[in-house]
């Protein structure tokens, strides 16, 4: 593995408490993602891929263990702290889209620029340059629940990759779509992947998803299994 | 002390009104509802489970659920327990004021009663001996309101008291006297008197005083005080506020000079006083059988007309028990707005029950649930709530009528002991059955046309959560044809409502239905946000606007307090049409305005995308501050304008004068008296004295001539400057025919005979009482006037409505009250003090040099000073009571916030993904409420203000236009801090949400 490291998990362990006992759902992983690598999380469910996604992002916090992004401990952070770094340097795509019902395509896309301080007009400027980009021309008006799955998945792609952030988190981008549209959401990502240098980490359990990434990481009950 | 507390009077009399209606109506209504509710229960308890289930699933949303529904309950059940303890309150004094007096006979005469030979006493109680259900009948000689007395010992005189002479021997069914001491006496004996508290406090008389008594300049005696007595039902005996003095009846007869008679005699019922009422009519038969053959056995002429038996007890009781019902009405049209914001709030909960419910309903009905079992299962909720809130809110309402009733006690009787407070604190049952039946019925109707509206779902769209379609053209055809039926009702209210309508409150409706329908009709043309935005800027126009009115309907319509109902009403929803069309305009000023800093645009984006896109949320929470506020800023500037218009006030009700005097007996040169006394002369700057008369009025009604007893006055031409009332008074109009100056109407009256000027009270301007008894004195209109001993009858037309009120008279040229009437002696005064005369020192000085005239003063300052004091205290008291509306809105804001933190949760986990900060989570979701809440204040606070302008536009008078700052800050700053208070703790929990936690969700 050679590059620029951009993602550094040692010893990373999550465990929730739960009225049945503690669940151990990271069972101290260790990771090293580097810049613009396309990486794939993949495992069954319950094997704590989303945990992953979560606690390496900076979502939730770890048990034990140390997660280093672009250098630095992200769990060190304190909560602005955090909130400004995922403001300004990543991006989020989720399985069930979570755009906000009552704003507009636009509006949910330059969302993200207008929390990193970016100038309204510049912010909706760069927006509708990248719904374009997407394919969604024409649509930059509608409300979320007006567009198709495929066309929500788009414009949650637009909402992450808008602020141009350094890593793109994708869980289960596809899992919603039918095959035509999982094709194409892959193309879009692995095309993107490769046009800005980002670094993409999608969770999935779809093999051919997986299969478009540059590296598969599988996970079994908390642990990430050894490569091949 | 709880010993005194008789929370529940369960009186024959309460458990009978349960089977009377209209709350033995209601009974059947719940027992019908009920059934019914058992019968769906038993045939389809899936229904009635999942119905259930729901209702018990969030122990905190059912808590906030239920508070917001009880409300509307709370304030019918606190307006009915305010009424029955003031009904209970008021018949008390009934008690004390009757005493044991069931019946009475006597015939009346021109102030006051006919003297009766004493055998006609002996006769009746002859005839009466053997009626089983008459416990008594005492002789009695009653002179109400006429006595004057001199204490030597304080100094002090009183005038206006009452004299009753009365026979120890042959009254004892009226009950012995109870001293202050707690001793028992049958009677005063010859020589001496009784005092009642009131009397004995005016004259600051003590047992052993020496009195002197008059009744005219030739009536009067030397008396000792042989006791005070307690003001039972004895003691408080014919009480009118001046104070009652016993004689002996000989001691009577001889001062009043009817000589062996008396002029009253009174009836007592065996079984006490309450219990004596039920042979009321029975008795009434026995006197009216005897009546005649008693008269029959007098010689023509020895008796005067008109001996008649009365029903006393039971006509006041009734009485008072209709007062306590009007001040019931009055707290029930106050409390509407709550009420209303209630069933607002029970429409919102339900919409947005199903909103959040709206997938499992897609999914019941794709498997196979039919809506008539979606709509059950929803009325099971429905009724569990209503039962349940229904119970509390009528528990509340008896704890706010408490808290009502010892504050309205202490405004009416500030003497009342706070236990005689707790003793008359009386819940009738049926009140209770009443609030509870009436809440639940109106929590549970709501509920069900809720739920049918909601239940009509398009099943893929709910299980997908798609939004509603727009409306099609065919229904705003239909809606357009709703809008011109709506129209036609209000046109039809209109046209037959302004010619015979007594309430011009009808005319008004009609006229705001009419624009509502034209609205309707328009949105099946044009954009909805130039049909209704007409709409709301029309009604706004239409209500706040009072020359608009004026001129389409006239000035003179007499209104009821409803009237304010229509308006508020009326105007929130104008004002709730004009921001939802045009909410984006507004949206987008206020996010340009708070958006200085690029960091805080997101916020503000999320923070009003919410009450843009969620149109019914928004209108429900704003409709609800907006009542709760305008109610509570109407009263409150009400109370400003009236406060600050008391110079005004003072100068419009006295004339510049310092009092106003009455007399029993004409008081022949009242001036020339003053000037020639050395004491009063420097005490009194200004003497008039009216020429005067009570007189007979009869006027033109829509029903036919309508007649009315009044004071008829004129002041005297030609007397010099200090006695001039022409040149003396600073009386102002409120109305002048031709629109004359004050100056010229006074001139006018000087010279010409055929004109009059009235008090306000007889305007119809200002009159916002239950249904004014005599129709409206307006300019122009021609009174009839005659006074007793009179040779003809005085037509004058009225051409000035003065805003005095006090003194309530017709003033008529001097000559015609002279050549005409025939009138030239003085009962009416106006008097003004000296500069540095203490106006109590000269009350008494007045009292004591015209004693046997029996001279009463009215000091204009003390008298508006205690009446507006009570009026304003009574406003305050209305405000605290329409504030309970406010846990309406605290409710609504409360559950929207508990709402947003479950339907938003995977929102606020994208958000702070994205980036936002706790703080600016918060921030968001603060800033959404506050917008709310603010919002809705500032349209209630800015229409109750518009009210009050109108109103002081229409009343005139005392009432002027003032903005009650520091009370607006208060009301605001309350309102608010409870919105803070409510949606504080939910958006502090939903900011805190770990995202990765919010993320996970799913509803």
């Amino acid at each position: 593995m050679t590059g620029e490291l951009i993602i550094e998990g040692k010893k990373v362990w999550k465990i929730y408490e739960s009225e049945a006992g503690p669940v151990e759902a990271l069972r101290g992983i260790d990771v090293h993602i580097t810049k613009g690598e396309m990486v794939a999380i993949m495992g069954p469910s319950g094997c704590g891929k989303t945990t992953f996604l979560n606690c390496f992002s900076g979502l939730d916090d770890v048990t034990k263990g140390t997660v280093r992004v672009e250098g630095t401990d992200i769990h060190a952070m304190n909560d602005n702290k955090k909130s400004e770094y995922r403001a300004r340097r990543m991006g989020f795509v989720f399985q069930s889209y979570n755009l906000l019902p009552v704003l507009s395509a636009v509006e949910n896309v330059e969302l993200p620029l207008l929390v990193s301080g970016v100038p309204p007009k510049a912010a909706r400027a760069r927006a509708l340059r990248w719904l374009e980009e997407l394919g969604l021309k024409g649509r930059e008006r509608h409300r979320p629940l007006a567009l198709s799955g495929g066309q929500q998945q788009r414009v949650t792609l637009a909402r992450a990759l808008v602020g141009d952030p350094a890593i793109v988190w994708a869980d289960e981008p596809t899992g919603n779509l039918d095959g035509e549209n999982s094709r194409q959401v892959m193309e879009l990502l692995r095309g993107l992947n490769k046009a800005h240098d980002q670094t993409f980490i999608v969770v999935t359990h779809d093999a051919e998803v997986a299969k478009s990434c540059d590296r598969v990481l599988r996970m079994r009950d908390g642990n990430l299994l050894p490569p091949g | 002390m709880m010993d005194a507390i008789h929370v529940f009077h369960l009186g024959a009399r309460g458990v009978a009104d349960l089977f009377t209606s209209p709350t033995g109506l209601l009974l059947v209504l719940l027992a019908i509802v009920l059934l019914f509710s058992a019968i769906l229960a038993l045939r389809d308890r899936i229904t009635l489970k999942i119905g259930f289930r729901n209702f018990v699933r969030g122990r905190r949303r059912t808590i906030v659920l239920l508070l917001g529904l009880l409300v509307g309950t709370a304030i019918i059940s606190s307006s009915l327990v305010v009424g029955d303890t003031v009904a209970s309150l008021s018949t008390h004094f009934v008690y004390i004021t009757d005493g044991n007096v069931h019946e009475a006979v006597y015939a009346s005469q021109a102030g006051g009663y006919a003297p009766l030979p004493l055998s006609f006493f002996t006769d009746l109680n002859r005839s009466l001996e053997g009626q089983p259900h008459v416990a008594g009948v005492s002789p009695l000689l009653i002179s109400i309101g006429t006595l004057s007395g001199l204490d030597h010992e304080s100094g002090i005189p009183q005038t206006g008291m009452n004299l009753i002479g009365t026979d120890g021997n042959s009254s004892g069914a009226l009950g012995p006297f109870t001293t202050t001491s707690g001793g028992r006496l049958s009677g005063p004996a010859p020589g001496t008197v009784l005092l009642d508290p009131t009397a004995a406090q005016a004259l600051d008389a003590h047992t052993g005083d020496h009195l002197l008594l008059s009744l005219g300049p030739r009536a009067e005696t030397n008396v000792t005080v042989l006791g005070l007595v307690q003001a039972d039902a004895r003691g408080g005996f014919q009480d009118n506020g001046e104070g009652d003095v016993f004689l002996s009846l000989a001691d009577a007869q001889a001062l009043t000079g009817a000589l062996g008679s008396v002029n009253y005699i009174a009836v007592t019922n065996s079984g006490g006083a309450q219990g004596g009422i039920q042979y009321t009519s029975t008795v009434m038969s026995a006197i009216d059988t005897a009546l005649p053959s008693i008269e029959a056995g007098f010689p023509n002429g020895t008796l005067p007309s008109g001996i008649a038996d009365h029903n006393v007890l039971q006509d006041d009781v009734s009485s008072a028990e209709n007062s306590a019902s009007q001040l019931t009405t009055l707290f029930l049209v106050i409390g509407l707005f709550s009420i209303v914001s209630g069933s607002i709030l029970v429409v919102g909960i339900f919409v947005l029950l199903s909103e959040e419910r709206r997938g499992q309903m897609g999914v019941a009905r794709a498997v196979g649930m039919t809506r008539w079992q979606l709509i059950k299962s929803y009325y099971f909720e429905g009724l569990a709530y209503s039962l349940g809130s229904a119970l509390l809110g009528t528990f509340l309402g008896v704890g706010v009528a408490f808290l009502l009733v010892l504050v309205l006690v202490n405004l009416v009787a500030p003497s009342t002991s706070s236990q005689a407070v707790l003793a008359s604190f009386t819940v009738l049952p049926s009140s209770l059955l009443t609030a509870y039946v009436t809440g639940f019925l109106l929590t549970l109707t709501t509920v069900v046309f809720t739920v049918a509206y909601v239940s009509r779902l398009n099943i893929v769209r709910a299980i997908r959560s798609l939004p509603e379609p727009p409306l099609s053209r065919r229904s705003y055809l239909r809606i357009g044809i709703l809008g011109a039926g709506i129209l036609a009702i209000g046109l039809l209210l209109v046209r037959f409502g302004l010619p015979t309508s007594q309430d011009i409150g009808y005319v008004e409706l009609g006229s705001s239905i009419a624009i509502l329908g034209a609205g309707l009709l328009a949105a099946a043309f044009v954009p909805n946000r130039y049909a209704f935005s007409a709409v709301g800027v029309l009604l706004i126009v239409f209500w706040g606007y009072y020359p608009l009115r004026e001129r389409l309907f006239g000035t003179g319509h007499p209104g009821s307090i409803f009237v304010l109902f229509v308006e508020g009403i009326f105007l929130i929803l104008a004002a709730i049409l004009v921001y939802l069309f045009n909410a984006d305009l507004v949206m987008q000023g206020l996010s340009r305005l708070l958006s200085r800093k690029p960091r805080q645009v997101p916020v503000v984006m999320v923070a009003f995308s919410y009450p843009y896109h969620k149109p019914f949320r928004t209108a429900m929470t704003l409709s609800i501050f907006a009542m709760v506020l305008f109610t509570i800023v109407a009263i409150a500037s009400i109370g400003s304008g009236i406060s600050a218009n008391l110079e005004g006030t003072m100068t419009a009700q006295s004339g510049g004068f310092t009092m106003a005097g009455f007399s029993d007996t004409p008081i022949g040169n009242l001036p020339g008296t003053i000037h020639n006394n050395s004491t009063l002369a420097p005490e009194i700057g200004t003497a008039v004295a009216f020429l005067s008369a009570h007189g007979a009025v009869e006027m033109a009604s829509k029903k036919g001539p309508v007649g009315f007893s009044s004071q008829i006055a004129a002041a005297p031409l030609g007397v010099p400057s200090w006695e001039d009332f022409y040149s003396a008074n600073q009386y102002n109009f409120t109305a002048t025919e031709s629109g004359m100056s004050a100056a010229q109407v006074w001139r006018t009256l000087e010279t010409n005979a055929s004109v009059a000027v009235v008090s306000g009270d007889f305007g119809a301007a200002g009159d916002f009482s239950f249904g004014p008894s005599r129709p409206a004195v307006t300019l122009g209109t021609v009174l009839n006037i005659t006074v007793p001993g009179a040779q003809a009858v005085l037509p004058v037309h009225v051409i000035g409505i003065l805003s005095e009120t006090i003194l309530s008279v017709i003033l008529i040229n001097p000559g015609s009250m002279e050549s005409t009437l025939g009138t030239n002696q003085s009962a009416l005064f106006l008097v003004t003090t000296a500069p540095g005369a203490d106006p109590q020192h000269v009350i008494y000085d007045l009292k004591r040099a015209f004693l046997p005239y029996g001279l009463q003063l009215i000091d204009f300052q003390q008298t508006l000073d205690s009446s507006l004091q009570f009026l304003l205290s009574f406003l305050d008291l209305l405000e605290i009571f329409v504030a309970l509306g406010l846990i309406v809105g605290i409710a609504a804001i409360g559950i929207l916030a508990l709402r947003a933190i479950v339907e938003r949760r995977s929102e606020i986990g994208m958000i702070r993904a994205m980036g936002f900060r706790r703080r600016q989570v918060l921030i968001a979701f603060l800033t959404e409420y506050s917008f709310l809440s603010l919002l809705g204040i500032a349209i209630g606070t800015a229409l109750g203000l518009l009210l009050t302008y109108t109103l002081s536009q229409s009343v005139g008078g005392f009432l002027s236009f003032s903005v009650p700052w520091v009370s607006l800050a208060l009301i605001v700053g309350l309102s608010y801090g409870l919105t803070l208070l409510a949606t504080g703790g939910p958006s502090y929990r939903g900011s805190r949400i770990p995202p990765a936690e919010a993320l996970r969700y799913s509803e």
